[in-house]
């Protein structure tokens, strides 16, 4: 029997241990299998087939464990490699002092902080060519099939989701990431990561991603964008805590964005890539 | 104490004629707020963690996708002026097919800001 799909559907491979082996042994066999099968058939060839979702494994230091295989074991039975990298502290990045916190990337939660390219010296970022031979997927592009951010624990107010929300959508695009998932639309299974809450009232990073969406919504026909030729000039900020300050000079944080629509206008998205209010001194 | 993070100054150049732009900056509200801007002056911004979307609307429309399609007069980050590290990576745009169909164009050009980032950024498709 064929499955029945429609044009947007993709296929993920199992995560948990299938066809009598555990996990990772059955995983990675079932991977190959489904690949292959799918691939040969003309009525599937076309779907995207999403790899088995990584947690860290081949991620900086390249040294981390890797359960999936090594050196693009993997990349030759899927479409797209798949990860969820939700925000989080980055435990390999060097400690440094930065906006109050003495730890930056180790003590703050921000969408980059596992996925910067260039993080700092002697690290490397998701996509890096000096983790390749730790990576399954080698160089195949990589999707997130979940991603978010949980508010009500660990202090995180809903605020603080709705700020990151949709600097995850954006950071991941803008790293290259072909197809993001946010996890989930609505709390389930005592979790709060949902845009609504368990009684489906909605939380400010569904009003968040409901603005980027329509602001951005320029369904159609598939079309080749324009260049821009622009200066962004950024001076440093300083912020005053009482008998405390910090100097936010670290621009490379500014992240921007381009885009356009299919009336030729541009649509060029900034944010500041650092930690929320959260992270603050309290 | 809890302070919100403070936003960076920043003033973008355009080096092309508009008709017309605006700044919406978005929060977690059920509204985002919009204002207009003036195209023939450096656009003040200041940048925050809620992100802003600057427009900018061609003079016509006649103008809108007349070039499009062209190879553009430079790879991204081929002309910095006065950036201090510039690390842009990556080339030409790159075609995207298969990602759940959409035929998306996006661009690995991820031109890292610095205190002038100068230069052509190749944009990307919105296909949603």
């Amino acid at each position: 029997m064929r499955p029945q799909l429609g044009p947007t559907c993709d296929l993920r491979g199992a995560r948990e241990g299938v066809q009598g082996q555990g996990y990772p042994a059955g995983s990675v066999a079932f991977q190959k299998d489904l690949y292959a099968a799918l691939k040969a058939d003309a009525a599937t060839r076309d779907l995207p087939v999403y790899g088995i979702a990584l947690g860290l494994g081949g991620q900086p230091p390249c040294s981390n464990a890797n359960p999936l295989g090594n050196a693009g074991e993997l990349a030759a039975s899927v479409d797209f490699g798949n990860f969820h990298p939700y925000p989080s502290g980055n435990p390999w990045h060097p400690d440094f002092a930065y906006d109050f916190v003495p730890a930056y990337y180790h003590q703050t939660v921000f969408p980059s902080a596992l996925l910067d390219p260039n993080p700092g010296p002697g690290l490397t970022g998701f996509d890096d060519v000096t983790c390749i031979g730790r990576k399954p997927y080698g160089t195949r592009p990589m999707v997130a099939t979940e991603t978010g951010v949980q508010p009500t624990s660990a202090g995180i107010p809903e605020s603080h989701q709705g700020a990151l929300i949709p600097r995850i959508v954006l950071e991941n695009f803008r790293l290259g990431i072909a197809r993001s998932l946010l996890y989930e639309l609505a709390d389930s299974g005592g979790e709060t990561f949902g845009l609504l809450r368990g009684d489906a009232t909605p939380r400010p990073a569904y009003h968040a991603m409901t603005a980027l969406l329509s602001k951005l919504a320029d369904p159609g026909p598939t079309f080749v964008p324009d260049s821009l030729d622009y200066d962004l000039a950024l001076s440093p900020a300083t912020v005053d805590a009482g008998d405390a300050s910090a100097k936010l000079d670290r621009l490379e944080y500014v992240h921007h964005l381009l885009l356009q629509k299919r009336s030729g206008a541009f649509e060029l998205v900034l944010w500041h890539e650092i930690a929320t209010d959260a992270t603050y001194p309290t | 104490m809890s302070l919100a993070p403070p936003a960076i100054p920043a003033v973008l150049t355009l080096h092309r004629a508009f008709g017309s732009a605006s700044v919406t900056t978005v929060d977690e509200s059920s509204l985002s707020t919009s204002r207009a801007v003036d195209v023939h002056a450096p656009i003040a911004l200041a940048v925050s963690e809620r992100f802003q979307i600057v427009e900018l609307v061609p003079a016509s429309s006649g103008d809108a996708g007349a070039d499009a399609g062209h190879d553009g007069d430079a790879g991204p980050g081929s002309a910095d002026a006065g950036g201090t590290s510039d690390a842009t990576t990556g080339g030409s745009a790159s075609p995207v097919d298969g990602a759940g169909g959409c035929g998306c164009v996006f661009t690995r050009s991820e031109r890292r800001a610095v205190n002038v980032v100068r230069g052509v950024q190749e944009s990307s498709a919105i296909n949603q």
